[in-house]
């Protein structure tokens, strides 16, 4: 399995202690912080990296061309759709929040 | 011996996503808000994509990259509507 050689084989190990670090800081983070926004902000940032850091382990550890190609396709989907995603629910929530404020204070409805 | 280290660091990226998968099902049930639920869903399935890549690392198959995708294209989609619900309905 790891017969390729040694400088790969050495990026793939540090590549995926990497990615399994962030993986547990991004568990942390989402169980211990204080409020919705901040959870949200741990999750999307390093949930995409830590998933990009283990794709990377693996393209190390068996190379191909092919292999490639589609790591990469997920690399930049999965970032493209962490911003979006994480936009969308930060924007679905302000905009509950202000409703909700409005229909409180006043009840034009 | 690089081959030893490298399992070494295949059962610690076991272990962390299993912690990620704990932490994450606690939130999922405690969570206060509807936003912090949704949150936990996405951070679940970046984890599952995680785990298919745990998978192509253990028994060095790279056919499920094919399911990564899928599965990351399918969250992206579920996170999408569930915002919009949230956001029309204000429950």
């Amino acid at each position: 399995m790891a017969r390729e050689g040694e400088p790969m084989s050495l990026l793939a190990i540090f590549s995926l202690g990497l990615g399994s670090l962030m993986l547990i800081g991004a568990a942390i983070g989402l169980h211990r912080f204080p409020n919705a926004l901040s959870r949200l902000h741990a999750t999307s940032k390093v949930g995409g990296m830590a998933t990009s850091f283990l794709l990377i382990a693996l393209l190390c550890l068996q190379p191909s061309l092919g292999l490639a190609i589609k790591v990469i396709l997920i690399i930049v989907l999965l970032h493209l759709t962490a911003a979006q995603s994480a936009q969308i629910i930060a924007r679905s929530s302000t905009s509950s929040l202000k409703s909700h404020n409005d229909s409180s204070s006043g009840d034009i409805k | 011996m690089m081959s030893n280290i490298l399992d070494i660091m295949l059962t610690f990226l076991l272990l962390s996503l299993a912690i990620g998968t704990l932490m994450g099902t606690i939130r999922l049930f405690k969570g206060p808000s509807h936003m912090d639920r949704l949150v936990a869903l996405e951070f679940l399935g970046g984890l599952s994509i995680c785990a298919l890549i745990w998978m192509g690392l253990n028994f060095s198959d790279t056919v499920v990259l094919d399911v990564a995708l899928i599965v990351a294209l399918l969250g992206f989609l579920s996170t999408c509507s569930m915002a919009k619900w949230l956001e029309r309905e204000n429950p």
